[in-house]
């Protein structure tokens, strides 16, 4: 995928003035939000704070001895008759499954949703060189067929309404036209079933990696991991490898989390743990199981103790769902996989801060995605973390403008003496009259100001400032309040 | 990418050497007499719990989108079968090899209503590709369990000689039959009990472990919730009592 992240106004203006975005954001609140909040009443808020908290030493653990749990990993997903593979970053990584499907002769590839193929763009690598690789997932289903790139995290197609997936099945299979959802989900099965039966090789992510028993567990509700999983000769699961976890015990935690966190679900229909190919006893399943497990910007995560937290993150979506600016702007507008504001701290490390700079600024720091995170990530300081990284950083990744550090400067010296307050006070009533209407600044000039009044009007200045009001208060009152020095 | 290479890079972003020692992590130290222990308390807490622990799961299963059924005798829990077989017109079954099917002659009872039942099993004149065919055309897929988990209304199903995982994907109609001693607790228990079976296995507890909690169901279309994509349309839990 090509990041569009220097894009970010542009994008989230273009998703502001949606009117059918703007409605399944809205949705996403009282849908998943609220489902989110009542899985947790019911398990008890108390039972879910302990949840939180075992988790994040569970993975804090592991990831100060990441370098021990991926090598354990490797070794018992072979021992258990796979292949791991490893690659530096997502393009080597999309290099390995063309490899592996090559190798094979393979030419249809199905899929279950994974977001480290995204990184990889696989989809249009696979394509270029003749393989299809067909997703399955009946959102990423979806998306693939407009040709769009996912919204969110868990509900890739949630910003499309109805009628739009209606119209897009009709144009793109041939399909009656105003088809409910009911009917539309039927018209995948149907198309994709065949498919499964074909496929060469099946290609899944992983929601957690049991370092101890190699094994891959996959979180899913419609039944295409299994069939990507089962059916294809070939099995190759994709995995950012901090998704390792030591024991598997440790699901106890995780898949308790995650379902509640992403869909408010107590579990979700299937869960399957998957160590290796079939053996020889068994009566179906691949032939070969393949793990790439990837870096792609990560070890940078886990090189800065200030943002190794990151690196904690079991793509849950939550936060997104709880952000007041990406239930405005949606997900496209972060130009790149992850959105939101996990997606604002993990883009900059795989991208490159230059590119992704205004991304840590697309934030209100209101700590709402702290609060929902199922493994309590203080997202808001590593947003702090990069906007200082942004400003003060390197020289070329400089983001402060001259006229911004001269203004905050003026700024500074501006309200350290009041006499010098009141006196540029007087100058900007008197300047601000030929903008001003009942009250109301609508246009401002200079490339400073403008921007303030480009989305919202300002109140003017008043004519007397509250330090006169007090004067004459204190004048006019009864002695008993107290003077203001 | 070499794994040594891999490995270094992310030892470098750690800032340790390769030399460290291998890290302490209780859950994977218990040594096979510690975890024997830990699975005979499971055990005996579900036995003592057995009743409460079925009505837990009937409950839990139906909240998840199954048909929970609490058979009140082996009659009763194949006349159930055979009634839904009925209902769905169902012409063809696919049917897993499951001990349980040893004790509950299910098969002649479908027969006996112009089911056509085929058992998982190769052999002769039966090859992987038709036993695959039959599975994709069947209109019902009935399984055994291994465990079933009161807490989320769970069922599941590891790699058996008979037992394949498309009986209960493919086919639209899932049922699954529960012995009431495969019921436990929590989620908890089952991960202790495999990691029982991977410590006794030499390090293998088997290929896969699929845990069903209801027929696939997606929302990704405006969030509205449908029942039945790419897994069963249906699933029924029966759980002889």
């Amino acid at each position: 995928m090509q990041p569009r992240t220097q894009e970010f106004s542009k994008l989230a203006a273009r998703a502001l003035g949606d009117t059918q975005v703007q409605k399944a954001l809205l949705g996403l609140q009282t849908g998943f939000d609220q489902a989110r909040q009542r899985a947790i009443l019911e398990l008890t808020p108390e039972a879910w704070d302990r949840l939180r908290d075992r988790a994040r030493e569970i993975r804090r653990h592991t990831l100060e001895r990441l370098d021990y749990y991926v090598g354990l990993l490797a070794d018992n997903v072979v021992r258990n008759g796979g292949a791991v593979h490893f690659a530096r970053d997502a393009h080597e990584a999309a290099q390995i499954v063309l490899d592996i499907a090559r190798r094979n002769g393979v030419k249809l590839a199905v899929k279950g949703k994974s977001m480290v193929s995204e990184e990889m763009a696989l989809n249009h690598l696979l394509a270029a060189n003749g393989v299809e690789a067909l997703e399955t997932d009946l959102g990423e289903y979806i998306i693939q067929l407009a040709g769009e790139t996912p919204f969110h995290i868990v509900a890739p197609a949630i910003h499309k309404s109805q009628e739009e997936v209606a119209e897009l099945f009709a144009r793109k299979l041939g399909t009656p036209e105003g088809a409910d959802a009911e009917a539309l989900t039927r018209i995948a099965r149907e198309t994709l079933r065949q498919k499964f039966l074909q496929a060469g090789m099946g290609i899944s992510g992983v929601n957690f990696a049991i370092a101890e028993t190699g094994t891959v567990c996959i979180v899913t509700n419609e039944g295409n991991g299994r069939m990507s999983t089962s059916l294809p000769p070939i099995h190759v699961a994709l995995m950012g490898m901090e998704k390792v976890t030591p024991a598997l015990e440790d699901l106890g935690v995780f898949y308790r989390l995650l379902p509640r966190a992403a869909t408010g679900q107590r579990a979700t229909s299937y869960f399957t743990l998957v160590s290796g190919p079939r053996r020889n006893e068994d009566e179906d399943g691949p032939e070969q199981f393949h793990l790439v497990m990837m870096d792609n910007g990560r070890s940078r995560l886990l090189a800065d103790p200030e943002l190794r937290e990151a690196l904690f993150c079991i793509r849950c979506g939550a936060c997104l769902n709880a952000c007041p600016v990406y239930r405005k702007v949606g997900g496209h507008a972060y130009g790149w996989v992850y959105p939101g504001p996990i997606g604002a701290v993990v883009t900059p490390a795989m991208v490159g801060l230059p590119k992704a700079v205004a991304l840590p600024f697309a934030s209100t720091l209101c700590g709402a995605c702290r609060e929902v995170c199922p493994v309590k990530i203080n997202i808001p300081r590593m947003l702090l973390k990069l906007r200082a990284d942004a400003v003060e950083g390197a020289p070329g990744q400089r983001k402060a403008s001259w006229y911004e550090g001269l203004t905050f400067r003026a700024w500074g010296r501006l309200m350290r003496s009041e006499r010098t307050l009141a006196r540029a006070r007087g100058v900007a009533v008197f300047l601000q009259r030929p903008f001003s209407r009942d009250g109301w600044l609508q246009k401002m000039p200079l490339p400073l100001f403008y921007r303030w009044t480009r989305g919202r009007d300002f109140p003017t200045l008043a004519r007397r400032s509250f330090h006169e009001l007090w004067e004459d208060e204190l004048r006019t009152s009864s002695p008993q309040v107290p003077p203001l020095r | 990418m070499k794994r040594e290479e891999f490995l270094s890079a992310v030892r470098t972003a750690l800032g340790g050497g390769a030399d460290a020692p291998i890290p302490e992590y209780l859950p994977m130290m218990l040594r096979p007499a510690d975890q024997r222990q830990k699975v005979v308390t499971i055990e005996a807490r579900a036995r003592a719990r057995r009743s409460q622990l079925i009505v837990r799961l009937a409950d839990m299963a139906a909240r998840q989108g199954w048909k929970a059924y609490r058979a009140a005798s082996p009659e009763d829990g194949m006349a159930y079968v055979v009634a839904l077989a009925k209902e769905k017109g169902a012409r063809s079954a696919v049917r897993s090899g499951h001990e349980v099917f040893q004790r509950l002659p299910l098969d002649a009872a479908l027969r006996g209503q112009g089911v056509q039942v085929m058992p998982v099993a190769l052999g002769p004149g039966v090859t992987r590709e038709q036993l695959r065919e039959a599975m994709a055309r069947a209109d019902l897929g009935i399984t055994g369990a291994d465990y079933a988990i009161a807490e989320t209304g769970s069922v599941a199903l590891l790699p058996r000689q008979g037992v394949s995982r498309l009986v209960s994907l493919l086919p639209p109609v899932h049922v699954a039959i529960v012995e009431a001693h495969q019921v436990y607790e929590t989620l908890d228990d089952l991960w202790a009990l495999r990691r029982m079976a991977f410590l006794e296995g030499n390090g293998d507890m088997g290929s896969y472990l699929s845990l069903i909690s209801g027929p696939s169901r997606t929302a990704d279309i405006e969030q509205t919730l449908v029942v039945g994509v790419h897994g069963p349309l249906e699933a029924h839990m029966v759980i002889m009592v």
